[in-house]
């Protein structure tokens, strides 16, 4: 196989419309839940002394909005989130939501801490905003379907966007692989470190991230083996996800074993990785399940007519 | 049902931006900058990527509450000084202590956390008790086997009051 054709089945092998409209509706359902508390318009009341812009704001000179801007800004995103989610005016709403969740992500950003779940949200959104993830199970859809519109296909514009995010998360994990090795080298895994970055985890005041959800951590840091393993194993998942690029057999294993670990690490130690996990929904293909709820649906058609009981008028 | 076929302009857009992620992530991953220098919404993901010691240390604040000095509360739920996190807060003390500026900034940034959370407390936003001051306080843990973690100092930097608005 040439490399213009392994170029062209990873990126455009047709899916079915289905797999990406049902992720556009999970992806945006769950940043509608995830960030429906946080108050963006807040910021702007915080002490200028808090404020360091992330790159994009110190190159444009952005500072400190006033709170009436913030709160418009969120308003407008929220109602955008909401309009992408169920897919209407989807290609206004998913821009908007990129452009001002990017913005209100990154002032969010701008005040001393940078959380590293949320960057993939934003290419997240900027993918779906240049694709046509509204082309099934959206309101624009069954418009359509109003007026007679043919269903669309599968094709490969239905692929490319979660193939987008698994290159975004396959650079992820292998920078932080990349990172552990260039700082500490197999150290990392050999010299206990986790151990004590759960012993750490578990200290309600020492700690400087949220608390971990299962009170595990300490059983496995002390023992040696245990979390040793577990760093290998976490090291490994890193420095290999690069292989679900090419394989199909690593993608079938290392996706879901990357969601296992950040469940795990944020079970055990601490740090909120939910908004990363909701980039995980591009994955599955949820065709499957719809094709299986057609199939259920025909088959109850047929089920009362061949289970009838004999017309009593008749007998 | 209708073919959808992939525009040569889609194809350009995917590239485009595929050579833009791969771009950034090499960059990052290259230069390794610190962490307030990373260009974001890249990063070349540093967290938890050191050895850690065996003891460590980190400016925590404190709530002074109004049955006076020796009554406080560790301000550690991230309702009390919304929208600004636990996480946010320890690393941006840490670095107005080591700011040249320190001894505007830091009283400042007290005085914020201490005004932000009773106007957060008087609106109902959160159950904390009421304060009449803030600490801020660098603690010091060490890691003792087998497995647990243990605060060996403590050691004062900055009171706030509500009332004067001074530091001491």
């Amino acid at each position: 196989m040439t490399l213009r054709s392994r170029w062209e089945r990873f990126w455009f092998e047709p899916a079915p419309p289905a797999d990406l409209g049902i992720a556009r509706i999970l992806f945006f359902t769950m940043m509608i839940a995830v960030y429906a508390r946080r108050d963006f318009a807040g910021f702007s009341e915080v002490s200028s002394v808090f404020w360091q812009p992330v790159w994009p704001f110190r190159v444009l000179h952005l500072r400190p909005p006033a709170h009436a801007f913030v709160w418009v800004v969120q308003t407008l995103w929220r109602l955008s989130l909401l309009f992408a989610c169920v897919g209407l005016a989807s290609r206004v709403a998913t821009a908007s939501a990129a452009i001002l969740g990017t913005y209100l992500i990154g002032l969010s950003s701008s005040f001393g801490w940078i959380d590293h779940s949320d960057p993939i949200l934003v290419f997240g959104m900027g993918i779906l905003a240049l694709s046509r993830c509204a082309d099934a199970f959206s309101l624009e859809r069954l418009m359509r379907v109003g007026r007679r519109a043919p269903e669309p296909g599968p094709s490969g514009e239905y692929r490319w966007p979660g193939r987008m995010i698994l290159l975004v998360m396959a650079c992820v994990f292998f920078a932080a692989g990349v990172a552990k090795l260039r700082h500490s080298g197999v150290a990392w895994v050999t010299s206990g470190a986790l151990s004590t970055y759960l012993i750490r985890g578990a200290d309600p005041l020492g700690r400087s991230v949220s608390a971990p959800i299962l009170g595990l951590g300490l059983r496995v840091a002390r023992s040696p083996v245990v979390s040793m393993v577990l760093a290998a194993t976490t090291l490994a998942i890193e420095m290999l996800f690069p292989l679900a690029l090419f394989s199909r057999w690593a993608r079938r294993v290392l996706v879901p074993a990357s969601f296992v670990m950040l469940l795990a690490i944020q079970a055990l130690m601490g740090p909120d990785f939910a908004r990363f996990l909701i980039a995980y929904v591009f994955f599955p293909p949820w065709h499957l399940l719809t094709n299986a709820a057609v199939a259920a649906r025909r088959q109850g058609r047929v089920y009362p007519v061949a289970a009838a009981p004999p017309d009593p008028v008749a007998r | 049902m209708v073919a959808v076929r992939v525009s040569p302009g889609r194809r350009r857009i995917v590239l485009g931006l595929a050579a833009l992620v791969v771009a950034g992530a090499s960059v990052e991953m290259l230069t390794d900058p610190p962490f307030r220098r990373e260009h974001w919404p890249f990063s070349p993901y540093q967290m938890y990527s050191r050895l850690p010691g065996d003891t460590w240390s980190g400016l925590r604040i404190f709530g002074v509450t109004s049955q006076g000095p020796g009554h406080e509360v560790p301000l550690l739920d991230d309702a009390y000084l919304q929208p600004m996190e636990l996480v946010s807060l320890a690393t941006s003390l840490d670095r107005l202590d080591r700011s040249r500026d320190r001894d505007r900034v830091l009283p400042a940034a007290l005085r914020d956390c201490l005004t932000r959370y009773e106007s957060l407390r008087r609106s109902g936003r959160h159950d904390g008790p009421p304060l009449t001051a803030v600490r801020l306080d660098r603690l010091k843990w060490r890691v003792v086997p087998p497995g647990r973690s243990v605060l060996v100092e403590r050691q004062p930097v900055l009171e706030v009051a509500a009332a004067s608005g001074g530091g001491s």
